[in-house]
Parts: structure tokens; C-alpha cells; sequence
């Protein structure tokens, strides 16, 4: 019990911590991606979990933006086993974004992934091993140009980078730790995002900070590489996952400028590390729910992509069926 | 390494599942893509020039290759070491995808400065410029369709 308030404890101290986001929300938390919530639980009435086809969740993340915009991004999740060892997931996401500047809503991006399970035989089983292989796509709701008054918007203010993704990875779990591994590139880019901090007077931090400009913006594939221990009470009742969440960004991005040249976006590359904790509480058979929360110990020099998060917190229902 | 070559042959045998992925990615694309086109907003912004401001060069807009019926003026001014074009309240411009304000040395542009999206078809607005750009190169202003590289309008500056 003394470890469940020392972790709660971490999290709520995570909350006031400053925080980037994944590549995108929703592909660090896409199927195998997160937490294997049944993982080395032999309680009989769990293993009956396994048995149950179909998931659907409702959530939502929020996050305070560096020019402390509010985002809000509910989401519904749909799992559906399609076979013994292949689950089909389905990630829709939305965005209220609230800010100084303007007021955003719309639908973000939706995510369709099937992750398959392969079982390694080994001749030591105490190893409980497990592989999963997870490729899905992402695709954007939007051209990331939504405006005001007929003048763009900087990207933090925009619900979708506007790239249409490709994300391949795989889960590898062995005695409760799991090592993630998985790259997001983008294939199509259809964002028409228009914004010139040159014409802009958006700025954050009492004015000393400027919106990079994103006019045309092209984004670099991401590779996500992640570790993490899963530990739970002896009861099953609540599951626990700290884990640290390497992201390198392999590439400037691009704009094109007033001059109608591609710029690179010097900084824009490199790696970013963040400490994160999900807490899984399973209420019964059928219903669960998950805390997430994180933040970053290392972090790219410039961040266009408009994810940098003050404060990043998710929670999620699922239910089982 | 057996369980692998197992696995292997079980996943081939899910072709329907993935035959049913890619229909929905399919389907996915189809109606995403019916979301990119971007039209201008056509609310008269009714921006206008402050009074102190100087009028430095202006033009008449006249119709490109793919605009109708383009209206109303551009105007150079400047106010306190800022330039700024601005579009007189007589503005009108047909509707299209991606329209950008260029300043630009040629007609059809190639060398030239973006401006940003075209506020609207419509009405009084007023585009901030960067720097100083010299009018005797720059001497178009153009309603340019970035999308399609298509020429909606131009006013050269005198």
C-alpha cells in the first residue's frame, strides 16, 4: 500500500512537471505500445479476461501548452481480437485546444493498428516471454491550417500535423520487463499549415518567445524506444508501469519560407527522453481504468510540431465485452 | 526458431484480416482526403490603413489566367519603418484552394515573398511585410493559388 500512495504520490508531481508529448498522442499509447495489462497474471479470472473479444474506451489526455494553451484530447478506443494471437485496434482522437490566441476544435487523427502476438517457446518458462508485433497507420483528420481571422495558426494551435503515417514496431516481454521498439514515418503529408512568424505577433513567454514558422510544414519520421518493469499487487487489482520513453526524431523538419525556399529546422532533430508511469486499476472482468502521466528528462532544442506540454496527464476507461 | 517458422505460416493464413485492414485504410484515405481542400473565408475584414500612414506605391488588381472578375486596388504604405500592402475595400476575388499574397518581381511569380493565405475574397485588409524589400524588383502583387501554381489576380505597384 505504501508503494501505491509513493507511486500516486509521483504522479500527481509529474502533473506540475513540464512535459513533451509523444511524436503524436496516440502513438505511444497504441496497442502494444502500452501497457500489456494481462501480462504474468495467473489469476483464473483474468486469464476468462482473455476470452473477451471486444474492448472499447473512452479517455482523455490534458496538457498545458507552452503559451499555456489548454488541451483537452478525448478519445475512443475500439479493440477487437480477430483470432487467437491478432487484435485489430482503432484509436479515434479529438482536440479542444483553448489558448490566447484562438479556440480549436475539431477531430485529430485516427489510428488503425493490428498487433500480433507470437508465443516464444522456451526451455526455461519462468522467462515469460512474449513478442508482439504491432503495424498500423495514422491518419489525419485535417491540413493543419486552421486559422483566425483569416491568418494561420501556429502549429500548437492546430488538432493535426496533418501526415498521413506508417507505424511498425514490436513488444518484447520477458520476467515483467518490456522493451518497446517502433518507428512513425510519415508517408503522405497533405499539411497546408500556413503560419510565418515573420507577418505573426503570437508569442508566448511574456513575448520572448516566438512561434517557429511552419508554412508547409514537412515532418521526419520518429523511432520510439521504450523500457519498462510491470509490477502488480498481489491481488491483480492494480498493475503498474514506470518506464522510460526514448523518442528520436531522425531528421530536421521543413518549411518553406517567405521566399518560397525549404528551410531546414535547425534543432528540430535529436533525441528526446521522458520518464513516464501508467497505473492500471482493474475494477472487475469487464471494466478497467488507466492513469497515465510523464515528463521529460531530455529534450529536442526546437520542437515546431507544437506538442510541448506544461503539463501532460491521461485517464481511460475501457470496457471489456 | 520452429515456433517462429509456425508463426510465420499462421500469419500468412490471416490474409482476410489484413485484406480487411487495407479496406479500411482505403476507405480511411478516401474520406480524409476530402477534407484537404481549403477554401478562403469570404467575410469583409473591412481592415483599413491608419491615417497617419504613407502611401508609397499602388496598382489596380486585373484578372489572371485563373481568377474573375478581380476588383479593387493594392497599395503600399508605410508607417513608422513598417511597410504594409493593403487591399482597398472594393477588393473582390473569385474563391480557390490555398490563395497566398505575393509580393513578387514577375507576373507569374518566381521570385518572390509570401505574404500568407488570402484573408478573404473580400473587402479592406491589410498584410504585413518583412523587412524592405526594393519595389523597383518587387513591383507585383499577386492572389496566387499556391496548390496549383495557378494565377488568380495582379496589381503592378506604380
Amino acid at each position: 500500500m505504501q508503494k501505491i500512495i509513493l507511486l500516486l504520490a509521483m504522479v500527481s508531481s509529474f502533473a506540475y512537471a513540464y512535459a513533451q508529448g509523444c511524436s503524436d498522442a496516440g502513438f505511444c499509447t497504441l496497442g502494444s505500445l502500452k501497457s500489456n495489462f494481462d501480462f504474468d497474471n495467473k489469476d483464473s479470472s483474468i486469464i476468462e479476461e482473455k476470452e473477451l473479444k471486444n474492448t472499447i474506451g473512452v479517455g482523455f489526455s490534458y496538457g498545458l501548452g507552452e503559451d499555456f494553451n489548454n488541451n483537452f484530447n478525448p478519445f475512443l478506443v475500439y479493440n477487437r481480437k480477430l483470432s487467437k494471437h491478432v487484435d485489430l485496434n482503432a484509436k479515434l482522437t479529438s482536440a479542444f485546444i483553448q489558448g490566447k490566441i484562438a479556440n480549436v476544435n475539431y477531430l485529430s487523427d485516427i489510428y488503425i493498428a493490428t498487433n500480433t502476438t507470437i508465443t516464444i517457446k522456451d526451455k526455461k518458462p519462468k522467462l515469460k516471454q512474449r513478442l508482439n508485433v504491432i503495424g498500423g497507420i495514422k491518419i489525419p483528420f485535417s491540413i493543419a491550417n486552421f486559422k483566425k481571422n483569416g491568418i494561420a495558426l501556429p502549429l500548437a494551435y492546430q488538432p493535426s500535423l496533418g501526415t498521413f503515417d506508417i507505424i511498425a514496431g514490436v513488444n518484447y516481454i520477458v520476467r515483467g520487463f518490456e522493451i518497446n521498439g517502433a518507428f512513425q514515418i510519415p508517408v503522405a503529408q497533405i499539411n497546408k499549415n500556413s503560419y510565418f512568424k515573420e507577418y505573426s505577433t503570437f508569442s508566448f513567454n511574456d513575448g520572448k518567445s516566438t512561434f517557429a514558422s511552419t508554412n508547409l510544414f514537412k515532418r521526419k519520421p520518429d523511432f520510439l524506444f521504450r523500457f519498462a518493469y510491470i509490477f502488480h499487487t498481489k491481488n491483480y487489482k492494480w498493475l503498474f508501469k514506470p518506464n522510460l520513453l526514448n523518442i528520436v526524431h531522425l531528421g530536421k523538419d521543413t518549411y518553406v519560407d517567405i521566399y518560397g525556399k525549404k528551410q531546414k529546422i535547425d534543432g528540430s532533430e535529436g533525441y528526446t527522453l521522458n520518464a513516464a508511469l501508467n497505473i492500471t486499476y482493474l475494477i472487475n472482468k469487464h471494466h478497467n481504468l488507466e492513469l497515465s502521466a510523464g515528463t521529460p528528462l531530455v529534450v529536442r532544442k526546437v520542437r515546431p510540431d507544437g506538442l510541448t506540454r506544461k503539463v501532460a496527464i491521461a485517464l481511460e476507461y475501457h470496457f471489456n465485452f | 526458431m520452429h515456433s517462429y517458422i509456425v508463426e510465420i505460416k499462421r500469419m500468412i493464413s490471416i490474409k482476410n484480416t489484413l485484406h480487411t485492414s487495407l479496406l479500411i485504410f482505403i476507405v480511411a484515405i478516401v474520406f480524409a482526403s476530402s477534407c484537404t481542400k481549403e477554401n478562403t473565408p469570404t467575410i469583409d475584414l473591412m481592415e483599413k490603413p491608419d491615417t497617419s500612414a504613407m502611401i508609397k506605391y499602388k496598382g489596380n488588381f486585373q484578372t489572371g489566367p485563373f481568377g474573375n472578375n478581380a476588383k479593387g486596388s493594392a497599395a503600399i504604405y508605410l508607417q513608422d519603418s513598417m511597410l504594409t500592402v493593403v487591399f482597398d475595400s472594393l477588393f473582390l476575388i473569385n474563391n480557390g484552394p490555398a490563395l497566398h499574397v505575393y509580393l513578387s518581381k514577375e507576373v507569374q511569380p518566381i521570385n518572390f515573398i509570401d505574404l500568407g493565405t488570402l484573408k478573404s475574397t473580400n473587402g479592406g485588409q491589410i498584410y504585413n511585410i518583412s523587412g524592405m524589400p526594393d519595389f523597383m524588383e518587387y513591383k507585383y502583387a499577386l492572389v496566387h493559388c499556391k496548390a496549383y501554381n495557378h494565377l488568380f489576380s495582379y496589381a503592378e505597384l506604380k
